[in-house]
């Protein structure tokens, strides 16, 4: 080694170590699948499942991989008969007490348990007593639910709440196989972060209130997005099923929100399943009466009323930036200004922050000015009630507008198209640290065949401006790149719009 | 490929053949035959077959011998059905119910049921069974797909296999 570093050798690999790192860390960093339990990268380490073991030269026991401190020229194996037959113990212990009941429990097919037991589980048993009975379906607050009888006693809930939210809600207590997850609270689990144990438990120990039995994970769509609850930019997974979101959880990114996502964000999709969601283009015949149109149709049907009207566009701070870019040149053929709303407030020392446009900074960064005050505008577009509040619809009297909800739609609209939500729409979001994000549709939420808002704009556009040349996807992002706002912007690669499991 | 034709003469029709009056006494020999065998013709619907223990008819949802539902809506039958014939909602039954969790939804499409059995091989908990019932009929498409209730009453008691909750 050039540098100079300490190097340890796991499976034959030479690999160099950072002080302070545990053998864990090098291998899993080489890519050696080491399974764990106890063990998550954000936490402190506990070293009691016992599942990581590893076989060390020279040493007559297996060691715990999480907590064992590499020394220079330790030679480990992660595959050897010994580190196998001492995971495969530590397996058989955990499913002693188990209730098996993966038909009922949520956590089944991301379970690690499940996972693990199919690896390197015998099948069999060899303890013939009876399983302890504990308490089942407690409840942590009110959105959780604790079962101790699948809890692996991992203490990943205990430490989070003690390091990360230092609430101290949790604790252990009793021993033994009466072991138990309690709260030192009584009754009350009201932590911002709290369901983020949900993630952490490695086992169906504690699930979600929300999603409770609401679908098998194997029927889902699952997509990697943002949280769009306010401008941090939270990476998440969205998962879905015919037609409706499901549920939302975070995703790891080191720069933004580390593995956690807050609460409210989590539980922020209740528009994305609106009753009264828009599903198709309608436009308002002479005698005021709406009628469903095509695409086609209501885009020369906004086109026309916009040559009537002209005047600004106002914008949800959700938008994306090529919506915006777009709304942005729609409004200067019009001879109006772009502007954008959104709410604020209820921000907090951890992540989440005041300014709730999940892209205001984007919308800073193209020159549009924030809307405080209600003032005319030919477009509105608005995805969410508390950033486009009624009073700054109404007072736009706005004739052509991009709506999510049914509810949205001002009384002087003639021409209504449906609005994605942020999970039906792929596009690039600034988060509040300047950073350029990718949202993704996920294909099972929302009505079918909604057009996409930045394609209708466009079309728009097309139509008002004869000089207009299609730009698409890539020349949208060629032309934010020669904004002098994202001029040192990294822009990520789109990713795909996500990928089915399951049937 | 050559095709070889090879031509076959045909015997030539005699007296007798031309006649046709053996051939019917021929026939007719065989028919008074079977009039002095056993009957084997079964009077459907009087009469009904008795179907052998592996027999596949439609399936069915099965109450344990406490009267319980079995069914937990894990959804695997739904899963694994090459068909799609099972459509399944799953719901939290009330508080202080030892099993947590049922189908609110349970339908079964006869219309696109294959009898393939899959379901009852998934089944953790024993909940549905290829039940003898080979006489799966309606007036209309909406009479063929089956709901929980009806399944239930079909299925009956089943007292051996899994009793998982017994002891909760």
């Amino acid at each position: 080694m050039a540098d100079n570093k300490p190097t340890i050798t796991i499976d034959g690999q030479v690999l160099a170590y950072e002080p302070g790192q545990t053998v864990i860390q090098v291998a899993h960093e080489a890519g050696f699948d080491v399974p764990h339990y106890c063990y998550h990268p954000g936490l402190s380490i506990a070293g009691n499942c016992r599942i990581c073991m590893v076989e060390v030269d020279g040493w007559p026991k297996p060691q715990v991989s999480c907590k064992l401190q590499p020394s220079p020229g330790m030679v480990v194996h992660t595959q050897s008969a010994l580190a196998k037959s001492a995971r495969a113990g530590t397996m058989e212990m955990l499913l002693v007490n188990h209730p098996l009941d993966c038909p009922i429990c949520d956590q089944a097919g991301e379970c690690h348990l499940q996972d693990y037991s199919y690896q390197l589980g015998q099948g069999e048993a060899s303890s013939t007593t009876a399983k302890t009975k504990l308490p089942k379906n407690v409840a942590f607050g009110e959105k959780i639910v604790y079962d101790a009888e699948r809890c692996i006693k991992c203490t990943l809930c205990v430490r989070f709440c003690e390091e990360i939210t230092q609430t101290n809600e949790l604790a252990m207590s009793g021993r033994g196989d009466h072991e138990i997850v309690i709260m030192t609270s009584k009754g009350e689990f009201d932590t911002a972060y709290s369901m983020n144990i949900i993630d952490l438990c490695p086992v169906g120990a504690l699930t979600s209130r929300d999603f409770r039995f609401k679908s098998r994970l194997w029927f889902m769509d699952f997509t990697e997005s943002l949280c769009t609850g306010c401008a941090r930019g939270c990476n998440v997974v969205t998962g879905g099923r015919d037609g409706a979101m499901l549920r939302m959880e975070p995703r790891a990114n080191a720069e933004v929100n580390q593995w956690w996502l807050c609460d409210e964000g989590r539980l922020d999709y209740a528009h994305v399943n609106g009753a009264d969601r828009i599903a198709s283009p309608r436009i308002k015949t002479a005698d005021g009466v709406w009628v469903q149109a095509t695409v086609d149709d209501a885009i020369t049907a906004a086109a026309v009323a916009l040559r009537e009207a002209g005047g600004d566009v106002l914008l949800d701070g959700g938008c994306t930036l090529e919506e915006m870019l777009l709304a942005r040149d729609l409004a200067k053929v019009m001879g109006g200004k772009a502007r954008y709303a959104a709410a604020t407030g209820g921000g907090d020392k951890f992540l989440r922050v005041d300014e709730r446009g999940a892209n205001a900074k984007g919308a800073e960064g193209l020159g549009l000015a924030r809307a405080t005050k209600a003032a005319a505008a030919a477009v509105v577009i608005v995805e969410r009630d508390a950033h486009v509040p009624a009073a700054l619809r109404d007072g736009a009297a706005p004739v052509v507008v991009f709506a999510t909800d049914a509810a949205s739609v001002p009384a002087s609209a003639r021409v209504v198209f449906p609005h994605g939500s942020w999970a039906e729409r792929d596009g690039l979001l600034v988060n509040t640290d300047g950073r350029i994000q990718v949202i993704n549709r996920n294909p099972a939420v929302g009505p079918d065949n909604i057009p996409a808002t930045a394609d209708v704009l466009e079309e728009i556009l097309g139509e008002l401006d004869p000089a207009y040349d299609w730009r698409g996807r890539g020349g949208l992002h060629a032309a934010l790149r020669s904004e002098s706002a994202f001029a040192k912007a990294q822009f990520p690669a789109m990713q795909s719009a996500g990928v089915g499991v399951g049937a | 490929m050559t095709v070889t034709v090879k031509p076959v003469r045909r015997r030539k029709a005699t007296f007798l053949d031309r006649l046709y009056l053996p051939a019917i006494l021929k026939g007719l020999s065989i028919t008074f035959k079977r009039m002095f065998r056993p009957k084997i013709t079964m009077q459907f619907p009087e009469e009904r077959w008795t179907v052998r223990d592996q027999y596949r008819g439609m399936p069915v949802l099965v109450s344990d011998d406490e009267g319980r539902p079995k069914c937990v809506a894990c959804s695997l039958c739904e899963f694994v059905c090459p068909p799609k014939a099972i459509f399944i909602v799953p719901e939290e039954l009330e508080v202080g119910n030892k099993v947590e969790r049922g189908p609110a939804v349970f339908d079964l499409n006869m219309l696109r049921c294959i009898y393939c059995a899959l379901c009852e091989e998934a089944c953790p908990e024993e909940a549905i069974f290829m039940s003898k019932n080979y006489m799966v009929w309606g007036a209309n498409r909406s009479d063929m797909l089956f709901h929980k209730e009806k399944l239930y009453e079909l299925g009956g008691i089943r007292t051996e296999g899994v009793k998982k909750w017994k002891d909760k």
